[in-house]
């Protein structure tokens, strides 16, 4: 998995009720993706351990992992 | 109180205190609040943060601090492949 220094150093440390390998299966097997305006990609998938729906950013590649946290406002298409 | 600034990314975590967050909450495009067990907002993250703040200066007024670090160092790292 790759990820950056953003990630792991802010997001999974300050966040560290979300797991690492959440973030992977949702990148893997998402519910929903987007492509944001800045080339940056958005994946969505299910969390049933936190019974929410977790939001993942990747930079432009679709596999560097920059962010990701619970997303209250997803809608299932 | 820290602020975390990313080059390589634009990204910028203002950390107000040392808890953990329990949830998080984008409350805007590219900006999430992480609050703790109690509900207190304990980071903000900033993404874009060049576009959105002004990280040329950094300014305070009367804060209680009684300690000031300032860590200005250009990282290598952000240096090379910015994406």
């Amino acid at each position: 998995m790759k990820t950056t220094r953003y990630f792991e150093e802010q997001v999974l440390r300050k966040r560290s009720y979300i797991k690492r390998h959440w973030c992977e299966d949702v990148i893997d097997r998402p519910l929903k993706k987007e492509i944001q305006t800045d080339g940056r990609i958005k994946f969505w998938g299910y969390i049933p351990e936190m019974g929410k729906y977790l939001r993942v950013v990747t930079l432009a590649d679709g596999e560097t992992i920059l962010n990701a946290f619970p997303d209250r406002n997803y809608e299932k298409e | 109180m820290k602020l975390n600034y990313y080059k390589d990314t634009d990204s910028l975590y203002i950390e107000l205190n040392s808890h953990a967050s329990a949830d998080s909450q984008e409350v805007a495009a590219g900006l999430v609040v992480d609050f703790d067990s109690l509900g207190n907002v304990v980071g903000l993250d900033i993404q874009d943060a060049s576009k959105k703040l002004d990280l040329s200066t950094l300014e305070t007024n009367s804060l209680p601090a009684l300690v000031t670090k300032l860590i200005a160092k250009a990282d290598e790292r952000d240096l090379v492949n910015p994406t």
